[in-house]
């Protein structure tokens, strides 16, 4: 499979998932990644690692849907009152522009990188710097933690990438474990975002 | 490692935690024994047993190995007994096992550092679940969820760190070079240890987060943290063959340690003072790690058990005194909790006779045979820490009125424990012994 057909889209689903503002666009962005990088996996190592990529991908969509659904759901003041409260740095860290920007210069960085630096021999090294440009982008740039916890799944992937094509056929419990891992990260971060939501309009309500 | 090993020391746990999510308080709270006591027993019924092959993968444990679960159990059981006396209502008996599975079944894969890795990150997940959950304020969610975003962060750095490993072993000559591999790794750690300058997390936790969550957090994420350090070098012991990278090391535990230091000395909440107290701490465990001798990674094993015994003490103390504080007027306050917290402060910082001496002898000795200076200043922040810890409790002190009332059995339990905690670097004979055997099996030590 050409490379460039893989490749082209995932740099656009995952530019997507780091500009978009609706989480609907952005969960569909996210879903998109994962069967990207199993299509990728699929061609450069085992089928059982794409196929386990691909579950693990959708398991993680299926265990954030909910709780974005939750926490946007409602009128504009409530959405703007979520978040006021999911903030992390405060309410002039960043801006959907200045995201736009720090995307271009993140794939500008990933494509020098993967030219200067390929740390691994024999591959294209772009996608998982793409990927790990991205996800640190969104952790360290982001306003809210919603957006925070979409740049640690990025990041995973970028992971997970960089070790299949280090180690091309990886053993069971390997890929269990790292699957594991994203899963978990998914229903920890859904269940914290939950969380922050319901104090935070409870300590509104009572003040 | 033998299937009922195997069972014990995975099968139970999880079976107990499951049990545990659905059983009503008590129960609950039996299972979750029952299981710490069965990864108690793992650990000494596996000492002669044989690596178990499933597949291509051999399952086996490390003497040190053994040591860290035993460990882990037994601060487990220590913190489920507090949380039961102070009836506190909270998740912890049903993750607090599947927790502990979790660090058990990294400690197995020995070579295979990946699979450990991400044991170790699960375990963190589970940790910060409980500190998102276990307090209802606002504020304790948020230290949770930064504890959430921080140690996945840091599980990242160190999977990343070790496929670099990979890369550098497959080809030594090539663009990854060991600076570069260290550097990676060493930033995972600090980010799950709380090692500055990415310490953030913990202090926020100290100060927000329930007793529970911080003690799972810095008691039992932190010693398998160090765990997997230990497996990693023993897997890869090209990784400590750079000796400039090694001085950085040491001096970054310095930093840490006079900078949590220096931070717990302004004035601030207590909780948080003793945050930084314990970032403080950090730099002698990286400084005892740092040197790579026998003697120097036997200091830093037992610190980091100190600090772990400490984590406990001091947050359930601060909790009790926060509840007494807010109690009724007609109930008379007694000064058993402020006194827990001193002594467990005082003992944190080291203070000779205190055990928390004990912990950092065998660093500073270890550390004094190679540079000297760096072991004097890493003297001078305990220094400085015991000032920092005595100002704040002076703070905490209020008027006590005589006769002081009968301790309630949480105070009990928490003022042996204090007692324990700070008495028993009178004879460290038997953790010291116990700690050098296992150490003295680690392959990438150098020469005392």
């Amino acid at each position: 499979m050409n490379e460039l057909a893989i490749l082209i889209p995932l740099v656009l689903v995952a530019s997507l998932l780091s500009i978009s503002v609706n989480w609907r666009v952005a969960l569909a962005s996210l879903w998109l990644v994962h069967v990207l990088v199993a299509v990728w996996l699929w061609s450069v190592a085992t089928p059982e690692v794409a196929l386990a990529k691909a579950i693990t991908g959708s398991t993680v969509t299926l265990l954030l849907w909910p709780n974005l659904r939750t926490l946007y759901s409602g009128t504009a003041e409530a959405s703007r009152q979520t978040r006021r409260l999911l903030d992390v740095h405060g309410p002039r860290a960043t801006d959907e522009p200045f995201m736009l920007l720090g995307a271009l210069l993140a794939a500008a960085a990933a494509i020098a990188l993967s030219q200067a630096f390929p740390l691994v021999e024999g591959a294209s090294n772009f996608a998982w710097y793409w990927l790990a440009l991205l996800g640190l982008l969104l952790v360290v740039l982001s306003r809210d933690i919603v957006r925070v916890g979409l740049g640690l799944l990025l990041l995973v992937n970028a992971v997970d990438l960089v070790d299949t094509m280090v180690a091309r056929n990886q053993a069971l419990f390997a890929i269990g474990a790292r699957s594991t891992v994203a899963i978990g990260l998914a229903l920890a971060l859904g269940l914290s975002w939950t969380f922050l939501q319901s104090r935070g309009n409870r300590l509104a309500g009572e003040s | 490692m033998t299937p009922l090993g195997l069972f014990l020391l995975i099968g139970v746990p999880l079976g107990a935690g499951a049990a545990a999510a659905v059983l009503p308080r008590g129960h609950a709270f039996g299972v979750a024994v029952a299981s710490m006591v069965s990864v108690f027993l793992a650990a000494l019924v596996t000492q002669t047993a044989a690596p178990l092959a499933i597949g291509e993968t051999q399952l086996a444990l490390t003497q040190i190995g053994r040591l860290q679960l035993g460990f882990i159990a037994l601060i487990g059981l220590a913190l489920l007994a507090y949380q039961y006396l102070a009836g506190r209502v909270s998740a912890l008996a049903a993750l607090l096992p599947p927790l502990t599975a979790s660090i058990a079944a990294g400690s197995l894969f020995g070579r295979d550092l990946l699979v450990a890795a991400s044991f170790l990150q699960l375990a963190a997940l589970i940790a910060s679940l409980l500190m998102i959950g276990e307090q209802p304020k606002w504020g304790a969610g948020l230290a949770g969820a930064i504890y959430l975003v921080l140690s996945a962060l840091g599980g990242m750095a160190l999977l990343f760190g070790f496929v670099l490993a990979d890369i550098q072993r497959l080809s030594p000559g090539g663009l990854v070079t060991l600076p570069f591999v260290v550097a990676a790794l060493t930033v995972g750690l600090a980010l799950q240890l709380g090692a500055a300058p990415l310490h953030f997390w913990l202090p926020n936790a100290f100060q927000r987060a329930g007793p529970a969550a911080v003690t799972l957090a810095v008691g039992l994420i932190g010693p398998a943290s160090l765990g997997l350090l230990l497996q990693a070098l023993s897997a890869q012991p090209q990784l400590v063959g750079d000796a400039r990278v090694n001085r950085l090391i040491s001096y970054g535990g310095l930093l840490t340690a006079g900078f949590g230091a220096l931070a717990a000395l302004a004035p601030s909440k207590p909780r948080r003072v003793l945050g930084y107290l314990m970032v403080a701490d950090l730099g002698y465990v990286l400084a005892g790690m740092a040197t790579y001798t026998r003697i120097g990674v036997t200091g830093a094993v037992l610190h980091m058990a100190h600090r772990s015994l400490l984590a406990l003490l001091l947050v359930a103390a601060v909790s009790e005194l926060e509840r007494e504080n807010r109690g009724s007027e007609d109930e008379t306050a007694a000064p058993y909790m402020w006194g827990t917290l001193l002594i467990g402060a005082v003992s944190l910082t080291g203070l000779p006779p205190l055990a928390g001496f004990a912990a950092n002898w065998a660093v500073l000795q270890a550390i004094s045979l190679t540079d000297t200076p760096l072991a004097l200043a890493l003297a001078a922040t305990s220094a400085v820490s015991l000032v920092a810890a005595l100002s704040s409790m002076g703070r905490l002190h209020r008027e006590y009125a005589w006769p002081w009332r009968r301790p309630r059995p949480t105070e009990i339990y928490l003022m042996g424990l204090a007692l324990f905690t700070a008495l028993w670097g009178l004879a460290p004979g038997p953790a010291l012994g116990a700690i050098h055997s296992a150490v003295s099996q680690l392959p990438f030590l150098k020469p005392f």
